[in-house]
């Protein structure tokens, strides 16, 4: 029984100007069925690298890969240009950053609304108005007619983000791809864009690869945890082993520097910064700001350490532990 | 934009700053043949008479026996109806257009700087009275108000100057107009006034070397489309008066004997055309040197 | 809506008036008899003398303005020194001819330009896009009348493809006057042996006219373009699988084209400056040329008429893009100033 999405030792090269890039590494991420699974790192891991990579829009021509991405069994990597569009927004589908951006200025939210609905639904006109609205109340949109007529400047950030949500989930996918939602958003806001998610991915049963920075929204949220650093995926378990025991050394520097609002004590930060893309040192990307660096952490690749569904890339994981 | 402190910098780093600059403009190559031809162009125009094979026939010359020949080993760009040689004529052409180009754009920036910086710092009633006269100008296409100024009396290099100067200088205007208005309350500006800097010091110090780039940039436009607008007025005889050589006169002179003579037209418009290309292209190269978007 | 317009109604007639103010007083500012100059140089003394009085020169300087204005409000701009017509009706039989030949480059501009604009966006850095760069920057830097000369050559005379000037050749009357302008009123009648004329005749004018708007629009165009695709709404196009197509034709495009169509207007007006050299060059007997022989011949009052015409032209253009903007830029028509 394979699982909905599966990526396998799977290496992303970029070719720019500058010469070649290595930007992912030995990615291995599964989401079953209904699955949540998060997405973690800073700002340049390659999170958002991985989301567009998994939806197909990165230009092809500039791209070097090696492994595998397999969706329901099919291999996405080399198939037509015309059978990846056509799963795109339909088995597929994406949220972005930035809701108000995402939309079209110029046109009205119905507009957009129905072009999107007649890819992927196929029903005609005449269905579309009931069917948005619909959509619009199942996030909890009071008034669907008058956002509907709108334009994106006029509404505010969580309307938008939930008019989105409604876009993507209108189809029922099988897979949402949410990158950073609610980033843009105050955090209420953000709280209530999750509780919409969570509430209709629940109804249809679609799997979510949920992307962000932020570990505390991740808590709550998804069942399995992919922590990445510099390209690779240094641990992976589910939500509660993550918090519980995290093994390796970057997830617990993560999770330390969380905020705790009973403790009267500063979190600690992690010393350094991330490695830009074209500088990765070999070995071990975390080395040089890792307190339980060792030679060998600097040799060849680091190969997973498993117990049982917790995988770590760390070769000290279990004397750390 | 430009980072204002570059008024501060001290020699050293100006020198190097410089230095980047260049480099970054010799990226571009086309930028880098555009400052060949133009070179090569001043160069002629200033050594003409020393260059230039027969000086005497940028003047009053007759020369009937060698008129109308074909470009050949004597002439090489051929000759004119009274047989004067055209490649020395270009060449003394260029002297006018460059100087017709240079005098035109010095006017058109030195006065549509001062109009828009006043009109956009002081703003109120002189913003509005300012830029409705610059609205004005803007309304009638640069060429027909060259024309109209032309055309109320003798033309003469000195007139068409004029005439183009005064259809120029609100496009500089308008430029340095929005600049100022989105710098105006910027927090340095605001703060030079509070601590009672005169305006006419905010206005150099603060204000002009933001506006330094892109007018360095349209200035070098500039050139290449005065230089094509002063031909395109003296082709319609509304340029310098005979024998002066000038390439649209001289474009006109040759499109009588179309098409059997063409070398006169031609050339002379090839002449323009490098000439406009080369500023152009020019022009580009700045844009990447100053960043500018757009 | 209406409140935007009315206030672009009301600088524009502020602009129509400067621009008559203007032409007034440098005829009277710039040193040089006008008189004297229309008259040329062996005219007598008397006779200049008289021509002063016939142009109005002798009486006060507000007094003539207000003849003027006055004049001009009932569309009576005086006589034309040259044709010894009222100047209105001059204008008024010369116009259409322009009009015509400014409509078609202006039809070139939008649809050439912006279509090349977007091949060349799509196709950007490679050899669609190089090919129409360096041709932009060849066709701009290349004069106007040298580009119409070079048609002449190689059309009209070399391959004998197309009529030289004119507007119809003498073979063939023109079509009955409904709008003036000869390709539609050809069409309105049916008359397919005047169209076929007409249309040939102006094929080579608009094309000296349009090419060098062609390529300033075909640059921007392109440049908009190339910032909309890096727009995060593309890529939310591109995530639900619209078709590339539709991307480049309306996703992207929209957005990008409001700043295109405001110089698509400035360039309509620079056509109809350009139209003096052209209509010159091939014979089009049009306003453009009407006012080229005025300015010639210090024919004041023409050129005064000519001149605030255009002035009028840029004004009505300028409201024309305004509208049409305000219809696809929903931020404008929706927020108020």
């Amino acid at each position: 029984m394979g699982a909905l999405l599966e990526i396998s030792d799977f290496d992303l090269t970029f070719r720019t100007l500058d010469g070649p890039v290595e930007v992912l590494k030995g990615l291995n991420i599964t989401v079953g069925l209904s699955e949540r699974v998060a997405l973690v790192g800073e700002s340049g891991s390659g999170k958002s690298v991985t989301a567009r990579m998994i939806m197909g829009l990165l230009p092809r021509k500039r791209l070097k890969t090696r492994g595998k991405i397999m969706f329901d069994g099919v291999d996405m990597l080399h198939e037509s240009e015309s059978q990846s569009r056509m799963r795109r927004g339909r088995d597929i589908t994406m949220i972005f950053q930035d809701p108000m951006a995402s939309l079209n200025p110029v046109y009205t939210i119905r507009t957009q609304f129905s072009a999107v609905l007649r890819r992927t639904t196929g029903r005609n006109d005449s269905e579309l108005a009931s069917v948005m609205r619909e959509a619009l109340s199942n996030v909890s949109i009071a008034d669907p007619d008058r956002v509907l007529d709108s334009y994106s400047f006029q509404l505010s950030g969580g309307l938008n983000q939930r008019v989105l949500i409604a876009m993507a989930l209108a189809g029922s996918p099988r897979l949402l791809i949410a990158d950073e939602p609610g980033t843009a958003l105050d955090v209420t806001v953000q709280q209530q864009t999750l509780n919409v998610m969570d509430a209709l991915t629940r109804s249809s049963g679609t799997a979510i690869l949920f992307i962000s920075h932020n570990l505390g929204v991740v808590r709550n949220f998804a069942h399995r945890v992919c922590v990445m650093y510099a390209g690779r995926i240094v641990e992976q378990a589910s939500t509660e082993d993550l918090f519980a025991t995290p093994r390796h050394p970057y997830t617990r520097a993560l999770i330390a520097s969380l905020p705790r609002i009973a403790s009267p004590e500063l979190p600690d930060a992690i010393e350094g910064s991330v490695p830009s893309l074209d500088e990765v040192p070999e070995g071990c990307p975390f080395a040089p700001r890792c307190r339980y660096v060792e030679p060998r952490c600097r040799i060849g690749q680091i190969p997973m350490n498993n117990r049982g569904s917790h995988s770590v890339a760390c070769v000290r994981a279990e004397e750390i532990a | 934009m430009t980072d204002v402190t570059t008024t501060q910098t001290r020699p050293a780093e100006s020198r190097s700053a410089f230095r980047r600059s260049l480099r970054r403009f010799a990226r571009n190559r086309l930028s880098v043949v555009g400052a060949v031809f133009i070179f090569l162009i001043m160069f002629s125009a200033i050594f003409a008479p020393w260059v230039a094979p027969y000086p005497e026939h940028a003047g009053v010359a007759v020369n009937f026996m060698d008129a109308n020949r074909a470009p050949d080993a004597k002439y090489w760009l051929g000759t004119d109806s009274v047989g004067r040689d055209v490649f020395s004529r270009i060449l003394f052409a260029f002297r006018n257009s460059l100087m017709l180009g240079a005098c035109v754009v010095g006017i058109a920036v030195v006065a549509g700087t001062a109009i828009g910086m006043c009109a956009g710092y002081f703003g109120g009633r002189t913003e509005a009275i300012l830029m409705r006269i610059t609205d004005i100008f803007l309304a009638v296409p640069s060429l027909v108000l060259a024309m109209a100024v032309l055309g109320v009396a003798e033309p003469s290099q000195m007139l068409a100057m004029i005439a183009i100067a005064l259809a120029w200088w609100p496009w500089h205007a308008r430029l340095v107009y929005g600049i100022v208005i989105s710098l105006r309350n910027e927090g340095y500006v605001v703060a030079a006034r509070v601590l009672g800097a005169s305006p006419l010091r905010i206005m150099l110090t603060e204000l002009l070397p933001n506006c330094a780039p892109n007018l360095f940039t349209k200035a070098s436009l500039d050139m290449g489309f005065v230089i094509l607008m002063g031909a395109s007025l003296s082709f319609l005889g509304m340029g310098a008066p005979p024998p002066t050589p000038d390439l649209g006169t001289m474009v006109a002179e040759g499109s009588l004997y179309l098409p059997d003579i063409w070398w006169l037209s031609l050339t002379s418009g090839l002449a323009i055309f490098v000439v406009v290309l080369g500023f152009n292209l020019i022009a580009d190269g700045l844009r990447d040197v100053f960043d500018i978007v757009g | 809506m209406v409140g935007m317009l009315t206030k672009r109604l009301f600088s524009g007639i502020v602009v129509i008036l400067g621009v008559s103010l203007f032409m007034f007083a440098i005829a009277r500012v710039i040193p040089g008899d006008p008189a004297r100059l229309a008259l040329g140089p062996e005219a007598s003394v008397e006779q200049v003398e008289q021509m002063r009085v016939q142009m109005g020169f002798d009486r006060p300087l507000a007094e003539q303005y207000m003849r003027f204005m006055g004049g001009a409000l009932k569309l009576d701009f005086g006589r034309s020194l040259y044709t010894d017509q009222p100047v209105a009706a001059d204008i008024a039989k010369t116009f259409p001819a322009t009009l015509e030949l400014v409509l078609y480059s202006s039809i070139a501009l939008g649809l050439f330009g912006i279509a090349i604009g977007i091949v060349s966006a799509h196709y950007k850095d490679r050899w669609p896009d190089n090919t129409s760069r360096i041709a932009s920057l060849v066709v701009i830097a290349m004069p106007n009348f040298v580009w119409a000369l070079l048609f002449m050559l190689v059309f009209a005379y070399g391959l004998h493809l197309l009529p030289l000037t004119g507007r119809m050749s003498s073979s063939i009357p023109p079509p009955a006057t409904i709008t003036g302008l000869y390709t539609i009123d050809a069409l309105l009648t049916g008359n397919w042996a005047a169209f076929r004329d007409a249309f040939a005749h102006i094929l080579l004018p608009a094309l000296a006219l349009s090419l060098p708007g062609i390529a300033q629009v075909a640059r921007l165009t392109r440049t908009n373009m190339v910032d909309s695709y890096d727009r995060p709404f593309v890529e939310f196009a591109r995530a639900y699988g619209l078709s590339e197509f539709s991307v480049a034709t309306k996703w992207a495009l929209r957005p990008a084209i409001i700043p295109t169509l405001m110089i698509i207007g400035m360039q309509v007006v620079a056509l109809l400056g350009n139209a003096f050299i052209v209509e010159t060059i091939f014979m089009w007997p049009g306003m453009a040329k009407y006012g080229v022989n005025a300015m010639m011949r210090k024919d004041l009052n023409a050129m005064i008429a000519v001149v605030t015409f255009i002035s009028i032209f840029f004004v009505i253009v300028n409201m024309l893009i305004d509208l049409i903007v305000s219809f696809i830029d929903p931020k404008i028509r929706l927020t108020r100033r």
